[in-house]
């Protein structure tokens, strides 16, 4: 009897530490959350219309600061507004069986006042073919700079990183 | 049935069973990383949706070598590039029609079945650089994920 009660005494107060360690509020855990958020407004549901997209890149004003900077590569195009980014997600056209957008692996560092934070991570995309329906996966790392304004935490910058550092990119 | 859960000691019982979770957890969150392969690019050697593991132990004592097929981290170990290594730290690698040329000497890679003829200039690899290629090189060499490596990204040698 005695054995029980310790062995449901530990097992509880595992359960209830892992439950604190889970919920309790920490700006990693908000931000976490945030991109969470974003990774779920980014994923594109099969058959999505017009008004699905415009509510998408509306949402999507919330998790962008109004300068961001999007950059794909090291040598690729910059973007410099939420406006432009936004623009060019609207007019884009997500292929018709939709795609599921997740952040996995995320780091998160803290600046200095905990405004501010470096996050590195890796973007997973998947989806279907659209022409033999088989799962598609395809992943990017990325680096983000996100910043907490009016009480919520933006993203200010966004860069692509590259894996496999391709031979003569760096020669 | 509840001799059939617990046996006949329920303590023993629920001991074996954290042991076997804790195992398990270890083995398999730490030590062999359960990997879904996904896409063309290690054909013939690993097919679409294989299921294999990242063995990390393969790399405790040893560094990679030549002809390892190993799991190469993204951000962190989620995403995994497979793919197998052809060049290691130090060496002047190029490819010449498909083959490829390590210190001026070609590399007989017997994995390697359909060979495009790709083309890329010399160059030598970083002290801490693997040059990872996979086994499919039918498509054109720019449609193809390969490049430099360092060794902090290397997580383990598959298993099979």
């Amino acid at each position: 009897m005695k054995i029980k009660l310790v062995f449901v005494s530990l097992v509880s107060f595992v359960a209830i530490a892992f439950l604190i360690y889970q919920w309790w509020p920490s700006p990693e855990r908000a931000i976490k959350n945030r991109l969470g958020g974003l990774a779920k407004t980014l994923s594109v549901p099969a058959n999505d219309g017009d008004l699905g997209r415009v509510t998408r890149v509306a949402e999507l004003r919330h998790y962008f600061a109004q300068d961001v900077r999007v950059r794909a590569g090291a040598s690729g195009p910059e973007i410099t507004s939420r406006d432009a980014l936004l623009g060019l997600i609207g007019a884009w056209t997500p292929p018709p069986g939709g795609w599921t957008i997740e952040f996995v692996d995320v780091q998160v560092t803290l600046g200095q006042q905990a405004t501010s934070a470096r996050v590195y991570l890796t973007a997973k995309v998947s989806g279907h073919d659209a022409r033999t329906s088989e799962p598609t996966l395809d992943a990017r790392e990325a680096n983000f700079s996100m910043a907490k304004q009016d009480g919520d935490w933006v993203v200010t910058s966004v860069e692509a990183a590259e894996t496999l550092q391709r031979p003569g990119s760096q020669d | 049935m509840k001799r059939l859960l617990f046996g006949s000691n329920a303590r023993l019982s629920l001991l074996r069973a954290a042991v076997l979770v804790v195992t398990a957890v270890v083995v398999f969150g730490y030590v062999l990383l359960p990997v879904r392969l996904q896409g063309i690019s290690m054909l013939p050697t690993y097919r679409d949706g294989m299921l294999n593991f990242a063995n990390r132990a393969a790399l405790w004592w040893r560094e990679p070598a030549r002809g390892d097929v190993v799991a190469i981290r993204m951000a962190g170990p989620r995403v995994l590039y497979v793919k197998r290594i052809v060049g290691l730290p130090r060496e002047r690698v190029e490819i010449a029609m498909g083959v490829v040329i390590v210190d001026s000497v070609p590399l007989i890679e017997p994995t390697v079945v359909y060979k495009a003829p790709w083309n890329l200039p010399a160059f030598t690899l970083g002290d801490d650089e693997y040059l990872v290629i996979g086994d499919n090189r039918v498509m054109a060499m720019e449609n193809h994920d390969f490049g430099r490596a360092t060794r902090d990204r290397i997580v383990g040698k598959m298993l099979f």
